[in-house]
């Protein structure tokens, strides 16, 4: 093994051979196939309990004054119903949920999206799931969650002299969770934890009756780089 | 949301296509047995024995096709709506687990291995392969080492050698250093690079190149805030106007006995153009921390509270927007009594690495430090100090 040229064997045997420099740069190379964009969204408020409000193009999420907070559910139906054994497509890398804020003053350790245990309707509401129908209501006004940890956002600028920011959270390993509970995820809940380290505790997010840009949506990373020919 | 209330059930799906997969494997009964075997060679092509490995039949989700179920997904929502009756729009079908599964085995001492399955239990894609990927530490999970992907072609799967390297390589668990030590291999080489994980998911921590005329490295503890770390060696050689993997060592595993505190271990930062106060610098958890570019930083500062006695400042995985010159790092100290007077600490012109340990020329007592860049960060995952 005295040379390149004598250790020739051996480096042609490992050329099928994959090492990744690090987990970051082999996602990166991932092929997004799919982009889901078919979203279902409503803004509820504590300051108005039992209103409902789907045709919001963005709501301030967050806490308000006098101890009130606006949160948004969003539910993506063709994440919802992932992993059916009916119909498979191909392999998930990776599953991530794209909202738009218009500012950054909040820590992204304290923007969380939860993961909602009860289903919903667009009539939902801080303290009914279906306000148009009596005996509907959350057991915790604000959203019932299911025991999973909240996941938070990396942080990408929308574009180039724009203050908006891209929150993207990466809820792979909490459907994978969910799933191996046994547990049905039925949408999101995105909430902002009020903390010191915040320099405000809202944000503005944009809605899906905003535009397509902006709209949140979920991104499907396929798993190609790990298939080889033998 | 209104548009979907508004719209008609005339909706139509969106193409949502997958590439295809390259292989695909024959039909087994259940109780059929496939079989994979092989050999693992040091980098002498003698056989390796007693290399902890895994096979991986590669984790399979199984999703829906929007283009078939959409109408009926929304079709129930409007359901839902429509009829008091509510709720009727989560009588979905039983979705299934993600699946995927582990095989361990030690290779023979002629480095020899062999993994066997029945038919029922393999795992498939969309196209009908099976996806097999052998990893040669024993998990599946970590991508820092040697991986290889094949797909099954038949009850019997026999295949090439596969080429590692063993460098002897120990590692002295010191007061305050962690110090590698391997041996020279006998072929051409130009650098190496030492990858360090956390032993219990595998995340990288640390990684460091060594050129050829090295066989050690040294590394401050504080960077590691786990106790148990995997780590392994890739040897490269230059080819053409590149590098190329001459081989890779299996993995180790080590377990610190007497860890570093991390000086700025939960200490708070501040980021230029970062309006809030920056929590992820500095807690230990390695993540990820790509939201800098989104705030045009150049400089962070870390917060220690109080005058503390520090030998190096470690940055864990930091790239900029541009590498463009100049290209440098400065790290600056302010103490307790002037905290916003920053004065240099003998690290003035500093090369930016991904992962970088720099030592200051004299300790010194700071209660506030700061990095600056010539360019704007577009990661950084953690700063430990010690």
């Amino acid at each position: 093994m005295g040379s390149v040229l004598s250790f020739k064997p051996c480096w042609i045997m490992l050329g099928c051979i994959l090492i990744g420099a690090c987990s970051n740069q082999e996602d990166k190379q991932d092929t997004v196939i799919a982009v889901e964009a078919k979203v279902f969204d409503v803004t509820i408020q504590s300051r108005t309990p039992n209103t409902y409000n789907y045709n919001a193009d963005s709501a301030s999420v967050g806490q308000e004054d006098y101890g009130h907070e606006t949160r948004i559910l969003l539910a993506i139906p063709d994440i919802l119903t992932l992993f059916r054994d009916d119909v498979i497509l191909s392999s998930i890398a990776h599953i991530e949920i794209q909202l738009v804020a218009n500012e950054g003053t909040v820590n992204p350790d304290n923007i969380q999206l939860g993961f909602v245990s009860q289903n919903w309707t667009p009539y939902a509401t801080w303290n009914s799931r279906f306000s148009l129908a009596s005996d509907q209501d959350w057991a915790t006004p604000g959203g019932d969650l299911l025991d999973l940890a909240p996941v938070s956002p990396d942080v990408e600028k929308v574009a180039d002299g724009l203050s908006h920011k891209k929150l993207m959270f990466n809820v792979t390993d909490s459907i994978i969770a969910a799933i191996d509970a046994g547990e049905k995820i039925q949408g999101f809940l995105l909430q902002i934890i009020p903390s010191d380290v915040n320099a405000g505790n809202t944000s503005k997010i944009f809605t899906s009756n905003h535009s397509s840009a902006y709209a949140p949506k979920a991104i499907l990373t396929f798993n190609n780089e790990d298939i080889l020919l033998p | 949301m209104r548009k979907f209330i508004a719209a008609s059930l005339a909706l139509t799906g969106v193409a949502c296509s997958g590439e295809d997969n390259p292989g695909k494997s024959p039909n087994f009964n259940d109780d059929d047995i496939v079989t994979i075997s092989g050999q693992f060679l040091d980098a002498s092509n003698q056989g390796l024995p007693s290399t902890s490995i895994a096979l991986r039949n590669l984790r399979v989700f199984a999703y829906i096709n929007p283009s078939q179920t959409y109408f009926k997904e929304t079709l129930n929502w409007f359901i839902s709506l429509a009829f008091p009756m509510f709720p009727t729009y989560e009588k979905a079908s039983q979705k299934v687990k993600p699946n995927y599964f582990l095989k361990d085995a030690v290779t023979a001492r002629d480095g020899t291995f062999r993994f066997q399955m029945r038919g029922e239990e393999v795992l498939r894609d969309a196209d009908g392969g099976i996806n097999i990927t052998l990893i040669n530490d024993g998990d599946g999970t970590s991508s820092a080492y040697a991986k290889y992907n094949f797909v099954v072609k038949s009850a019997t799967t026999t295949l090439d050698p596969i080429a590692l390297c063993d460098l002897g390589e120990t590692v002295h668990d010191n007061a305050q250093t962690l110090d590698w030590s391997w041996t020279l291999p006998g072929y051409t080489l130009d650098h190496y690079e030492v990858r360090i994980a956390d032993a219990q998911d595998n995340s990288l921590l640390w990684a460091s190149r060594v050129e050829a005329s090295a066989t050690q490295l040294s590394l401050p503890k504080s960077i590691f805030q786990a106790s148990t770390l995997r780590y392994a060696i890739e040897v490269f050689y230059r080819f053409e106007d590149g590098y190329q993997t001459s081989c890779l060592t299996p993995s180790r595993t080590i377990t610190i006995t007497n860890p570093v505190t991390n000086l700025a271990r939960n200490k708070k930062a501040i980021g230029e153009n970062i309006d809030f106060v920056v929590t992820s610098l500095t807690n230990g958890r390695f993540n990820d921390v790509s939201y800098f570019a989104a705030y045009n930083t150049k400089s962070v500062i870390i917060d220690l509270e109080q005058n503390t006695l520090i030998s190096s400042i470690n940055v864990h995985n930091l790239l900029l927007t541009s590498d463009e010159a100049p290209n440098e790092l400065i790290f600056e100290g302010a103490t307790q009594t002037a905290p916003n007077t920053f004065v240099s600490i003998g690290l003035d012109g500093e090369t930016p690495l991904r992962f970088g340990n720099y030592q200051l020329p004299i300790p010194g007592s700071y209660a506030r430090l700061r990095m600056s860049a010539d360019h704007v960060l577009s990661s950084l995952q953690e700063i430990s100090v010690q």
